[in-house]
């Protein structure tokens, strides 16, 4: 355990909210590619938080991906389209992905705010015998 | 002169709440982890004991269990709402015990220095 293990911990709680963060405004931000039909559509990823080894914080256990079959959509306009007219579309949820954002972004703040009190906490055991 | 019962009270309290901070800062890290179960760290029940028995309190350890609330669909038990109020608890808790040992350290200086 070192001297300042609370900060260390919730830092740790911080780093995987924040890359489940990146994780969902890719998604976001790749939700409307188009592919064609003979590649596969954009997958979603979702990040898997696990306890860190030594029980000491969090860490990202994993990333799961979403489908690869996507959502075949008939665009005879667009020009990816194949010879039936048809692209293929990532399957994402619009209204998932910003729960999962909400969830993300309101845990990254918790652990923040961990940071902050265990600081206060700190700075009084420092000031201890002035 | 720096083990009576009260300053070594105080510093189990000091390392009982150290450790129950580290608890929370973990429940806490981990509320989205599936499976995880948060853990509650104890040790008033112990240190009381000690004390009422007259046993010297630096025998208490703080003891970890795990918590027995109902897990939310992805398996984890971690109550944001009941963390955080611990955490802000345990970091008052843990200044007033800071201060209490203060003082009784600062008599103790104070009867060094003389008068």
């Amino acid at each position: 355990m070192s001297t300042f293990n609370a900060i260390g911990v919730a830092g740790s709680g911080v780093t995987v909210y924040r890359k489940w963060l990146d994780a969902v405004s890719d998604n976001i931000a790749n939700m409307d590619n188009v592919s064609r039909t003979s590649d596969k559509a954009f997958q979603a990823r979702y990040v898997v938080a696990q306890e860190a080894a030594d029980g000491n914080g969090a860490q990202v256990g994993g990333v799961a991906f979403g489908s690869a079959q996507g959502i075949v959509t008939h665009e005879p306009d667009n020009p990816l389209a194949d010879n039936e007219g048809n692209v293929r579309r990532p399957d994402i949820d619009l209204g998932s992905q910003m729960a999962q954002m909400m969830m993300a972004q309101r845990a990254y703040q918790a652990n923040l705010s961990v940071v902050d009190r265990a600081k206060e906490c700190y700075s009084a055991a420092i000031n201890l015998g002035k | 002169m720096f083990d009576d019962v009260s300053s070594s009270a105080l510093r189990v309290s000091v390392a009982g709440l150290a450790a129950r901070q580290n608890a929370i800062a973990n429940n806490i890290a981990n509320i989205e982890t599936p499976g995880y179960k948060a853990r509650k760290v104890n040790f008033e029940d112990a240190l009381r004991g000690a004390v009422e028995r007259g046993d010297s309190p630096s025998s208490v350890a703080p003891t970890t269990e795990t918590s027995l609330e109902p897990t939310r669909l992805n398996g984890s038990n971690v109550n944001l709402d009941e963390e955080t109020l611990s955490h802000i608890d345990t970091t008052m808790r843990y200044q007033l015990s800071l201060r209490a040992l203060d003082s009784k350290y600062g008599m103790l200086r104070d009867a060094i220095k003389g008068a």
